[in-house]
């Protein structure tokens, strides 16, 4: 039993199993909240404590997974190419409103931690929360932050974005489709994209878009800043 | 074969991009950089999606599964951050809301300024 609760491909069987559950359970009930990574990490944390496995014994099988990370990242630059053409198109909106987003969105994480107090560690994985969890997670370890905090910062706040900014941007007076989605794509990644899909095509176009450039361009951020605030 | 040899090209790619951030000194991440070189090679001819699509687009499809095992990593650090909870989510929730507005007011005013132009461009 013990020689099964250490062998990687037991792990990697129930990784996989609990993540299709969680997108079963999200097709069943079309919501956000119900986002699979979530239901998945609840799922096989409560079988490592269950089972008494230490997170280093499941962490040996969780490395072929994670490998994949890698690959994954560099191939986000397939969907920027697919719509390269829109982006020609509307170059200028997409680039303003991503960087003025990202500067934003950092400046805010800056301000609201200290605020509310949260150590110094806590604010420097929330720095690049707003965008694609792959690049946020780089950024952050650049950063000096810690990667679970900043990974399950990123799927909350792209829950919390898919299921609350259409309406509150639709509050704040938006209308136009092209607003919405790059809003939506800049502040929630890929989950808000998913729901800027289902309101319309230029929508989850202009959502989609702002994931990489959004991206991209927080990366920049991060790093011009590091480098000015270091001299 | 397909499939690995596109995965070759992705991670090629991937090692590129962290050869460039070694000469940059790590100021940006190998996997930002290496995304960055595929736009380019894809821009600009050498590679071709067939090249990559298959492999590519099954990666993106299981990105978030990709990270389950980081998200059980809070597992080993739960103790440090228990206290933090409540306002770490609070801090979430509040700059995506900032986030989303700065982003639509700029893009309300970058569509202006665009149409602006355009109608300028029509009438000398």
């Amino acid at each position: 039993m013990t020689a099964l609760l250490s062998s990687a491909p037991f792990w990697i069987c129930v990784s996989i199993a609990c993540y299709a559950f969680g997108q079963k359970v999200q097709r069943r009930t079309g919501s956000a909240l119900f986002n699979p990574l979530l239901i998945a990490s609840v799922l096989v944390g409560l079988l490592l404590v269950c089972t008494g496995t230490s997170y280093e014994t499941y962490n040996q099988s969780g490395r072929l997974i994670s490998f994949f990370l890698t690959p994954a990242t560099v191939a986000l630059a397939v969907p920027i190419y697919r719509k390269l053409d829109v982006l020609r198109q509307n170059l200028f909106p997409i680039l303003a409103g991503a960087l003025v987003g990202s500067v934003v969105s950092i400046a805010s994480v800056i301000l609201f931690s200290r605020l509310f107090g949260l150590s110094d560690t806590t604010m420097r994985s929330l720095i690049p929360k707003s965008v694609t969890t792959p690049i946020a997670v780089s950024l952050s370890e650049m950063l000096g932050g810690l990667a679970p905090v900043t990974t399950i910062a990123v799927v909350f706040t792209g829950i919390v974005g898919a299921m609350l900014l259409p309406v509150f941007l639709k509050c704040i007076g938006v209308r136009n489709e092209v607003q919405m989605g790059l809003s939506i794509g800049t502040a929630a990644h890929a989950v808000g994209t998913s729901r800027a899909i289902e309101l319309g095509e230029t929508e989850g176009a202009m959502s989609g878009l702002a994931i990489g450039i959004a991206g991209l361009l927080t990366a920049l951020i991060v790093s011009v800043g590091s480098l000015l605030l270091s001299i | 074969m397909k499939y690995m040899k596109q995965l070759g090209v992705l991670l090629a790619c991937a090692v590129a991009g962290d050869a460039f951030s070694i000469l940059l000194r790590g100021r940006l991440p190998g996997n930002v950089l290496g995304l960055t070189l595929l736009l380019l090679l894809l821009a600009y001819g050498p590679v071709r999606l067939g090249h990559i699509e298959d492999t590519a687009d099954f990666l993106l499809h299981n990105m978030a599964f990709f990270f389950l095992p980081a998200c059980l990593g809070v597992l080993e650090i739960f103790a440090e951050i228990k206290s933090e909870v409540f306002a770490l989510l609070a801090v979430c929730v509040l700059t995506t809301f900032c986030t989303a507005a700065a982003t639509a007011f700029t893009v309300h005013i970058a569509l202006r300024l665009q149409r602006k132009k355009d109608r300028g461009g029509v009438r000398p």
